[in-house]
């Protein structure tokens, strides 16, 4: 009998844990994804939320929307949905001594202490919100992009 | 009868206390000073209240800011630098929200001051003003000699402003936004990083503005 109550306890506590593990409200997930590859894209969407409030939010704004031109949108944003590798280059090393249209901004800075990892859960989940459909963007892509940034 | 009396004094009671609290002054901040002056033989007293020293500064225009490009103006004034990647931001978010609602009164001015003036020359300042959209006579964005922009945010507005190697981006600075009258005294100070503090610093404006209709 006891153990019983113990049995279901356990089962409530797993089921309540796993309901707690929810992709952020506003971001896209690909319906025909594998339980495997849909736990690691949550996972890089969440933490890539927690990295973008901290190290994006303050220009880009919570929502991606930008501010007046000083800091651009982040929604369908064409730099960015054209190809990852500027992007990823762009969070690594910023904008100084980039070539790009004059005065089209404020330079961008460096966040050189961003692992590949934390990089491909940035791009994960600004690809992945606001309308964004960008799908999963994985380490090893970004890792490949950031070898051919120009400026650093 | 006596229930109406009670009732209309209660009614009296509230009413007064919303007088007093409209007509709450703002205070005059900083430290007053008394200073004692011969005049005929006699020494007297005087106290004078605190006021924002003489400054001139460059603006994003190129054209010179002094105290009296602000004569007959009441301005919030703020110290921030173009590549802050900190709280910058939010509080040029913020200062352009009073800026659009003042956008049409004459008597309010805004003044930036860089506290980076090595990197936010004015071409940097212009080009900063234009990407905000704003127009240079409303909102000033004002560079100059470091140390006097230092001096005159620490004795004058009674801000922090100065350079660290460990703080992000290179300098260490308050987020605030100050209050300053017609006199050239601070009359509040506000987080320019808060949205409710912000808030009040606009109904704290609009209170200054009345207090010098005639």
């Amino acid at each position: 009998m006891n153990h019983n109550y113990l049995f279901f306890f356990f089962l409530y506590f797993l089921i309540v844990s796993c309901n707690s593990y929810q992709k952020p409200a506003e971001s896209y997930l690909p319906e025909n994804l594998y339980e495997v590859s849909q736990t690691k894209f949550i996972q890089y969407l969440i933490q890539g939320k927690i990295l973008y409030i901290s190290k994006c939010s303050h220009c880009h704004q919570h929502s991606g929307e930008g501010f007046r031109k000083l800091y651009p949108g982040l929604i369908k944003s064409t730099t960015l949905m054209n190809d990852i590798g500027p992007a990823a280059c762009i969070i690594k090393y910023g904008t100084k001594g980039m070539e790009r249209v004059p005065n089209l901004s404020i330079s961008m800075p460096a966040q050189a202490e961003l692992s590949n990892l934390e990089i491909a859960e940035i791009l994960t989940y600004i690809g992945n919100s606001w309308g964004n459909q960008m799908g999963f963007i994985s380490v090893n892509n970004v890792e490949k992009n950031l070898v051919n940034c120009t400026s650093h | 009868m006596k229930k109406y009396i009670t009732i209309g004094c209660l009614f009296l009671l509230i009413g007064a206390c919303q007088e007093t609290k409209s007509n709450f002054e703002l205070p005059i901040l900083g430290r007053t000073k008394i200073i004692s002056k011969e005049v005929n033989g006699i020494i007297t007293k005087d106290t004078i209240s605190h006021r924002i020293a003489d400054f001139s500064f460059v603006n994003q225009d190129s054209t010179t800011v002094t105290n009296s490009s602000f004569k007959d103006k009441i301005y919030v004034a703020d110290f921030f630098f173009i590549n802050c990647p900190s709280i910058c931001p939010e509080m040029s978010k913020q200062m352009y929200r009073i800026y659009e609602k003042f956008l049409e009164n004459d008597h309010v001015r805004l003044l930036s001051h860089t506290i980076d003036p090595e990197y936010d020359t004015v071409a940097a300042l212009a080009n900063y003003a234009r990407l905000l959209g704003v127009n240079s006579e409303k909102w000033q964005f004002v560079t100059g000699d470091k140390q006097q922009i230092y001096d005159i945010g620490e004795t004058s507005y009674m801000v922090v402003a100065n350079e660290d190697d460990k703080a992000p981006g290179g300098f260490i600075h308050s987020g605030a936004f100050l209050l300053i009258d017609k006199e050239r005294q601070v009359r509040g100070v506000y987080d320019g990083t808060v949205t409710s503090q912000v808030d009040l610093l606009m109904r704290d404006i609009n209170k200054l503005l009345t207090s010098y209709e005639p």
